[in-house]
């Protein structure tokens, strides 16, 4: 039996507390610009979107005569070209955001060395499809697992928690990525959801106890308590 | 998660991996379970049930 074998423990939840605050601290200027040039690509898509939108509206005299979004509809051709500008610049945007999770790993792995953004973005975007793949193919596995009672869908989430490190960190794609989480997972599962559990111990006191505990003292103040 | 990610890769051995077969099983049972669901809608919405189905529970709502 895989699971019965004797395995090194993990250390102790402080050392994991203590090595994790290490890494934030020596990651976050990375971190830090990679956030704020993905919070300016969405400010400028917006701004742009913004920007088409109103010109596309004067083009096609939206504005004359009062507010009137059915004169897009005069011009077919200027609607299909506005669109089709709008939709590109919101996947590039999409793609850009979506970015961030590959990003943040790759600082936070090696903070050390010097902050290329570039850099980080470009080894980013390599990573962007295996890791899209992996994850899809692990949320079809959940999905099946949902209709047999929930309950599946749940566990194999679990399973599959260090999907993301495996295909960013350990080189493996799709199905191997899976596997190695699964096993990674599987072998230390009882760790792994103690320390999950006190992970997500001061998100559920913050964000959901306190908020529900203020709003039945005081209902009507309370709901300005919640932090979400 | 990552400070977490590398110490059970640590404490783990490398290069190893478990086999997915029960969890695809168990997924393609779901996913037959999804079928047959999801072909049982089309055929309620079909056969018009569907429609006298919502107006009933939206009159019922309406009562109350």
């Amino acid at each position: 039996m895989e699971l019965m074998e004797n395995r090194p423990e993990l250390p102790p939840v402080k050392e994991l507390f203590k090595q994790a605050w290490e890494a934030l601290k020596a990651g976050i200027k990375p971190l830090f610009f990679l956030y704020l040039f993905v919070i300016v690509i969405y400010i400028l898509a917006g701004l742009i979107i913004g920007a088409i939108s109103l010109l596309l509206g004067f083009s096609a005299g939206v504005f004359s005569g009062g507010f009137n979004p059915g004169r897009l509809f005069d011009n077919p051709l200027l609607l299909i070209l506005g669109f089709l500008i709008l939709v590109t610049i919101l996947l590039l945007a999409v793609l850009v955001g979506s970015l961030m999770p590959v990003g943040s790993v790759l600082v936070l792995d090696q903070p050390s060395s010097p902050s290329d953004l570039k850099d980080t973005l470009r080894r980013s975007f390599r990573l962007l499809v295996p890791l899209s793949f992996s994850l899809l193919l692990g949320g079809v596995l959940a999905f099946g697992g949902f209709f047999v009672f929930i309950l599946p869908a749940i566990i194999f989430q679990f399973f599959f928690l260090f999907t993301t490190y495996e295909v960013v960190l350990g080189g493996r794609r799709y199905g191997a990525a899976l596997r190695r989480s699964f096993y990674l997972v599987s072998t230390h599962y009882r760790s792994i959801l103690l320390r999950l559990f006190i992970f997500w111990l001061p998100y559920f006191v913050v964000d959901v106890l306190l908020p529900n505990l203020l709003r039945r003292i005081e209902p009507r103040k309370g709901i300005l308590f919640p932090l979400s | 998660m990552l400070t977490l990610y590398k110490q059970v890769r640590a404490a783990s051995e490398p290069d190893k991996e478990r086999r997915l077969f029960w969890l695809g099983v168990v997924s393609l049972l779901g996913g037959i379970i999804f079928a047959v669901l999801a072909v049982w809608a089309a055929q309620f919405i079909a056969s018009g049930a569907a429609n006298q189905t919502i107006t009933q529970i939206l009159n019922d709502i309406g009562q109350f």
